[in-house]
């Protein structure tokens, strides 16, 4: 019996460790490492590379209103 | 509602990073394109603006399952009603048929929504535009979403818009539109609706009222006596829109503020009244005429009036103010005089004979 809660033991710490490095890979993906999130949580930037599609595309298209 | 400047329909709040469930997820694992890439050009290269249209079993159906799995059945999405009413009315010949079906595609499907068109942006068919910085909305704001869409009728009926007309009573009651309209209305329940009016857990006003024919209730005998004669719309609305011959690409012709109470064309068990309001809808025979001659050879087989439910209830109205209101009053029925001739035989199960109009009451 013994034996098999020494050979658990490590097993579930390391599933453990491996769940958590996991869940924040995620987040920090998200948050540090994406130029997404960045550049797009960044009004200032937005703005410019909006204007220069604008300026390549003209004037944008209107939309209608249905029912 | 305000439009959003280009660079506010892609503004993202930091604080959806904060989000425990969607902040997690790396944007590229949604959108595509690659997030290690600084060139904005390059990182964007094979991006998908709205990941959830056409499917969203992907994004969307790895959490939510159960909505992903009905999602094409959400008429919302499938807009399958339109298909299959225009089906129903085109010209047999397969390659005009085709034509008219293209001409569908290419113009009445732009009008679907999404998953992420309801909960994260605003519908393409409004111009779109992230809503709060991408924070997901669990009930779509009705300013940004509903009335967006659904803006020259049920919109401007509920908000009060035609002049004249008061708002919705549920409107002045800060009601919003998913205080009826539920989710799972909204999201499909995998069954194939020939229209909305069928959707089986759609509203209805019995699902707040239900105490209207109880004895106790403020006018339980008006309600007893029309039960399953008139739907509560027909004493209950106001005047509303009918919009006439819409041309794709040209608009309708002509709208006005009209109020009309027809046969039921879609009696059922569920809706077996025998009066209801009816709406003349912007369709003719020529809808698709600029892509093909002749693409409607069937009009006649569906009402150009249709059943309607118009947003605007109060408890009093023009015509339930007293018995005469409505009793022998030509003016609210919709007769054959109300119908174009070329129009008469798609209507005819919708128009009201002479014979059927409820006589006045001499006791009033």
């Amino acid at each position: 019996m013994k034996v098999i809660k020494f050979a658990v033991s490590p097993v579930l710490i390391f599933a453990v460790f491996l769940f958590l490095s996991f869940d924040s890979q995620k987040a920090w993906s998200a948050e540090q490492e994406s130029y997404c999130f960045t550049c797009h949580t960044s009004a200032k930037d937005l703005i410019s590379i909006t204007r220069e599609i604008q300026a390549k595309k003209g004037a944008p298209p209107k939309a209608a209103g249905g029912g | 509602m305000a439009p959003l400047a280009p660079h506010e329909k892609i503004f993202v709040d930091s604080e959806f990073a904060e989000d425990e469930n969607h902040g997690e997820i790396g944007c590229e694992e949604c959108h595509g394109g690659d997030s290690s890439e600084p060139d904005w050009k390059k990182a964007h290269e094979g991006v998908v603006k709205d990941p959830t249209y056409p499917d969203a079993s992907e994004v969307c159906g790895s959490c939510h399952e159960e909505i992903a799995e009905n999602y094409q059945t959400s008429l919302h999405i499938s807009l399958a009603p339109k298909k299959k009413m225009i089906d129903m009315m085109a010209n047999p010949d397969k390659s005009v048929c085709a034509k008219v079906d293209a001409a569908r595609e290419g113009n009445c499907k732009e009008c679907h929504s999404s998953c992420g068109q309801c909960h994260i942006s605003r519908p393409e068919a409004a111009e779109g535009g992230l809503m709060e910085g991408h924070l997901f909305q669990k009930r779509p704001p009705m300013d940004q979403v509903c009335t967006v869409c659904h803006s020259s009728r049920v919109g401007n009926e509920f908000l009060g818009k035609n002049k004249g007309i008061p708002p919705d009573i549920h409107k002045e009651k800060y009601f919003k539109c998913t205080k009826c309209h539920k989710a799972d209305e909204m999201h499909g329940d995998g069954k194939d609706y020939a229209n909305r009016y069928e959707v089986e857990n759609g509203p209805k006003c019995l699902d707040c009222h239900n105490e209207i024919y109880d004895a106790k209730s403020e006018n339980p005998k008006n309600h007893w006596i029309h039960k399953d004669q008139v739907s509560c719309r027909v004493c209950h609305s106001q005047p509303y829109l009918n919009c006439s011959s819409c041309h794709i690409g040209l608009g309708t012709k002509s709208s006005s503020i009209d109020f009309k109470i027809g046969l039921n064309p879609l009696k059922s068990e569920s809706r077996p009244e025998s009066f209801v309001t009816v709406r003349h809808i912007p369709v003719d025979k020529d809808t698709f005429k600029s892509y093909v001659k002749n693409g409607l050879t069937n009009f006649d087989k569906l009402p150009n009036w249709k059943l309607a439910t118009p947003h605007n209830i109060r408890r009093q109205t023009a015509q339930n103010k007293t018995c005469n209101a409505c009793h022998g009053n030509k003016d609210l029925f919709l007769l054959k005089k109300d119908v174009e001739r070329k129009y008469r035989k798609a209507n005819k199960n919708v128009i009201v004979p002479k014979d059927l109009i409820p006589k006045k009451r001499i006791d009033e």
